[in-house]
């Protein structure tokens, strides 16, 4: 049987069979080129050490580093303009910064200078007010004559915690913390608020403590006297009481009250400034609105904790957290009078002795506005129980003439500076102006202001009594 | 005088005679280092002697297959490049037995020479640091070591070429410290305050028409067979070429492209042996697939290639340039060189027709590879 193609080579002519062995070979070809190929593809040949091995691992590499390099400056861009917009947005912020910082700054420089300033006509009307003799006057102008003192006491109190906030905010009060015994503070705050709560009819109690804190003492009265104020004001019946508890290394300072309490829904504002309770006293009762703010911020400062309960209608709790104090460091030591600032008196102490509660105040905050540290009582026993409790060597005595329950100013002198290891410098103030009693305090060497007393010239008058080793001899 | 490069060079077939003139005419003692690159007949006894009295620990170089100056191509000739020490710091090293370097090799190589520029250089950072390498192109090594050096370099560029001898293939030794060695490398690790850049360029782009090495010698970079025939033949029939009238001239118009991943690299050929095999200039393998290239136009590649050196670093260069030995005889077969020669004078190339480039981690062939440095006013 004939079979087809290139079964019977003899059959082929001589160009077939030519054609046939090109063929052949070409299929050799392919199958050699097939074979190498696929050896290539299972990694047979020289894929351990082989130069070209090298040369493609190598330009991989290459590849890989190329695209890592253009991610990696892509990225660099990115960041780089980041970082351009941040440090232009910190630079902004900078500028913000220092602005806020300079308003501040300059915000607290003008409300000091404007209180200051406020202050002085201030204490002076409240003194030439005092001065006013009442026992003449009809019943209407009485009335008025009060109003016009409440109304400047307020005004003073406002200026004050206008000033610690702007004082707070600018960071111009740094706390001091050091150990000290809180029983003192807290009896002399008693002392302090016991007149006010009397005249409320409510009992005011502070719980006896041997408790030694860790704290500002002179930041954390601050808190205390704005908390205890509030108490007393919000009050209308029954007790403000003030404990100490110690629970580990902590104290618990707690002034709990019967008042009108704090509806839940204002707990979280009492805290902002200006804000007051809708049903709380308004402005000319003695409130500024600032008290608790004031609290918060130096709370803040202090690093203190402050919690409040209230149940409306049946009273409030606040509860300062305290570190507790090393009592050790305590013994043996008297704890420094309270007084802010750094200018005038250079923190000269000054027993201020006045019957008229009013007047006693007004003349207080102008010495502490000075400088002074100010030990303020209404008459010669409480002045002496403050200066004997706390072992203190006043340098300048301040007392009004006539003193309630028929005692007089140079008894009240005699007395105390015969507690006194130094006397202390004195300069009486009165209405009074018989010359009997400007005689025998010409011989005391005691100079006399009378009432109602300028500021200007006791301030004259304090520093010539206090520059001078002669007592000035009169007028 | 601006900072930068002092030059030299001579045409003096004389070797006493031709290192003299340019010793004479360059600043030795500004010179931080100096490249000589010159003709294989100038190697020998009587450079080692001549630079025996010039402070030789300054000289590095090698044998070329042409020097490439401001004035164009030249052959036979001796080129000085100085490098001013008011811009440059460098450390140089030998590496012998280039059979036996490897990555551990390279790694204590690069860290001691940095460490030791960094002495010299406290202020030398990577961007401020090129590695530059002359390479025995006979030791046909270039790929493990340019991949060794290149990896341990990181992002520090490595540039550099492999000596030549007029392509007569016999001795291409490169020039340490004023003495020759064979089978050796010259690496310096090069700090410079002046702005520099690194770019490689060639002209060819692969076709469509692709062959298969069927048979070789890799350690002596032989194609015997391509496609499962003789690779001469092979090859001449897939460039559409008379077998007959194949020579090493023809193929430098006809490299083969090898792609690795979506890159191309032309792959020279060197050597047309009697049997029929080829030389390949770079590493081959069997089962390795190349292309069949195509050219674009030269001079308009180059004048590209010009502008963009220039838009980066400006008209005040200095270019060193390891150019491809092959492209040389391109230029000459199709008569350019008098626009080539302006290129160079222009952008003040210096440099050698190489018979290798080395790029960072990569060996090329038929590249434009250099160093272009931005001169201060």
């Amino acid at each position: 049987m004939k079979e087809s193609g290139f079964s019977d080579p003899e059959a082929l002519t001589g160009e077939e069979r030519q054609r046939l062995r090109r063929l052949e070979e070409e299929v050799q070809r392919l199958r050699r080129t097939n074979e190498v190929l696929l050896d290539r593809v299972e990694h047979r040949i020289n894929v351990e050490g082989g130069a070209f091995a090298a040369f493609q691992v190598a330009s991989n590499l290459e590849k890989t580093v190329a695209d890592r390099t253009t991610e990696l400056r892509r990225l660099n861009e990115r960041l780089e303009h980041e970082l351009q917009l941040r440090r232009s947005f910190e630079a902004a912020l900078l500028r913000a910064k220092t602005q806020a910082e300079e308003a501040t700054a300059s915000r607290t420089r003008f409300l000091a200078a404007a209180s200051h300033d406020l202050r002085q006509p201030l204490n002076a009307a409240i003194l030439y007010l005092a001065s006013i003799d009442r026992d003449g006057l009809e019943q209407a102008d009485a009335e008025s004559l009060r109003g016009i003192g409440l109304a400047l006491e307020n005004l003073n109190s406002l200026l004050s915690a206008l000033l610690d906030i702007s004082r707070l905010d600018s960071g111009g009060l740094q706390p001091e913390p050091d150990d000290f015994p809180l029983h003192t503070l807290l009896q002399r705050l008693a002392r302090e608020y016991e007149p006010v709560a009397q005249v409320k009819g409510l009992d005011l109690r502070v719980l006896a403590t041997n408790a030694v804190v860790h704290s500002d003492i002179m930041l954390l009265e601050t808190v205390l006297r704005n908390l205890l104020s509030n108490a007393i004001k919000y009050t209308r019946e029954g007790r403000v009481l003030m404990g100490v508890r110690r629970r580990g290394d902590r104290v618990r300072i707690e002034i709990r009250d019967t008042g009108i309490g704090i509806a839940g829904e204002h707990l979280q504002r009492i805290f902002d400034e200006f804000w007051r309770a809708p049903d709380a006293p308004s402005a000319d009762e003695g409130s500024t609105g600032l008290g608790l703010s004031i609290v918060e911020r130096i709370c803040r400062l202090l690093g203190t904790g402050i919690e409040v309960q209230s149940a409306p209608g049946r009273g409030s709790a606040f509860t300062l957290t305290l570190p507790l104090g090393d009592s050790g460091r305590v013994a043996g030591r008297t704890p420094p009078l309270l007084v802010p600032g750094t200018a005038g008196f250079n923190r000269c102490l000054v027993v201020a002795v006045d019957d008229n509660i009013q007047v006693l105040r007004s003349m207080e905050r102008m010495l502490l506005s000075w400088d002074c540290r100010v030990v303020a009582a209404t008459g010669v026993e409480e002045a002496l129980t403050t200066i004997i409790d706390r072992d203190l060597e006043p340098t300048l005595l301040l007392t009004d003439y006539h003193l309630a329950y028929g005692a007089n100013g140079i008894d009240a002198i005699d007395a105390i500076n015969a507690e006194l290891a130094t006397p202390a410098q004195a300069i009486m103030i009165s209405s009074d102006y018989s010359a009997q009693l400007r005689e025998q305090l010409d011989q005391l060497g005691i100079p006399l202001l009378t009432k109602p007393v300028d500021p200007a010239r006791l301030r004259a008058v304090m520093q010539h009594v206090l520059g001078s080793e002669d007592p000035p001899g009169g007028r | 005088m601006a900072a930068g490069f002092f030059t030299a060079r001579s045409e003096d077939a004389d070797t006493a005679t031709a290192i003299g003139t340019v010793a004479s005419s360059l600043p030795l003692d500004d010179a931080e280092m100096v490249l000589l690159l010159h003709g294989p007949d100038h190697t020998g006894g009587v450079m080692e002697h001549a630079l025996a009295g010039l402070e030789p620990t300054r000289f590095f170089g090698c044998s070329t297959s042409g020097e490439i100056t401001p004035s164009g191509y030249r052959d036979n000739t001796l080129s000085a490049i100085a490098f001013d020490r008011r811009v440059f710091r460098c450390v140089a090293r030998k590496i012998e037995g280039l059979g036996g370097f490897g990555f551990q090799q390279a790694r204590e190589l690069v860290l001691s020479m940095q460490w030791e520029l960094r002495q010299k250089a406290p202020q030398s950072s990577k961007s401020s640091t090129f590695a530059l390498m002359l390479i025995d192109s006979l030791s046909q090594a270039e790929e493990f070591v340019a991949a060794a050096l290149g990896s341990e370099l990181g992002t520090i560029h490595l540039v550099g070429g492999s000596a030549g001898d007029n392509w007569r293939l016999q001795r291409t030794p490169v020039l340490y410290e004023g003495q020759y060695f064979d089978d050796s490398a010259v690496l310096l690790l090069v700090h410079t305050d002046l702005p520099f850049r690194h770019y490689n360029f060639h002209n060819f782009a692969p076709t469509e028409k692709r062959g298969v090495i069927t048979s070789s010698t890799p350690s002596e970079r032989l194609v015997h067979e391509i496609n499962g025939a003789p690779a001469v033949q092979e090859y001449a029939r897939l460039c559409g070429i008379d077998p007959e009238v194949l020579n090493q001239e023809v193929l430098a118009i006809y490299p083969a492209i090898i792609t690795v991943g979506d890159r191309a690299y032309p792959r020279g050929f060197l050597q047309i042996l009697d049997d029929d095999s080829l030389r390949c200039a770079c590493a081959i393998d069997e089962g390795v697939v190349f292309r069949l290239s195509t050219q674009v136009d030269y001079v308009e590649h180059m004048r590209q290639a010009f502008d963009r050196i220039r838009q980066d670093l400006g008209e005040r260069l200095t270019v060193l340039a390891f150019e491809c030995a092959a492209r040389r005889q391109m230029v000459e077969q199709q008569g350019l060189e008098a626009d080539v020669s302006a290129l160079f004078s222009a952008a003040n190339v210096w440099g050698f027709s190489c018979m290798g480039e080395q790029s960072n981690s990569l060996n090329m062939n038929n590249s434009f590879n250099c160093l272009a440095f931005q001169l201060p006013e």
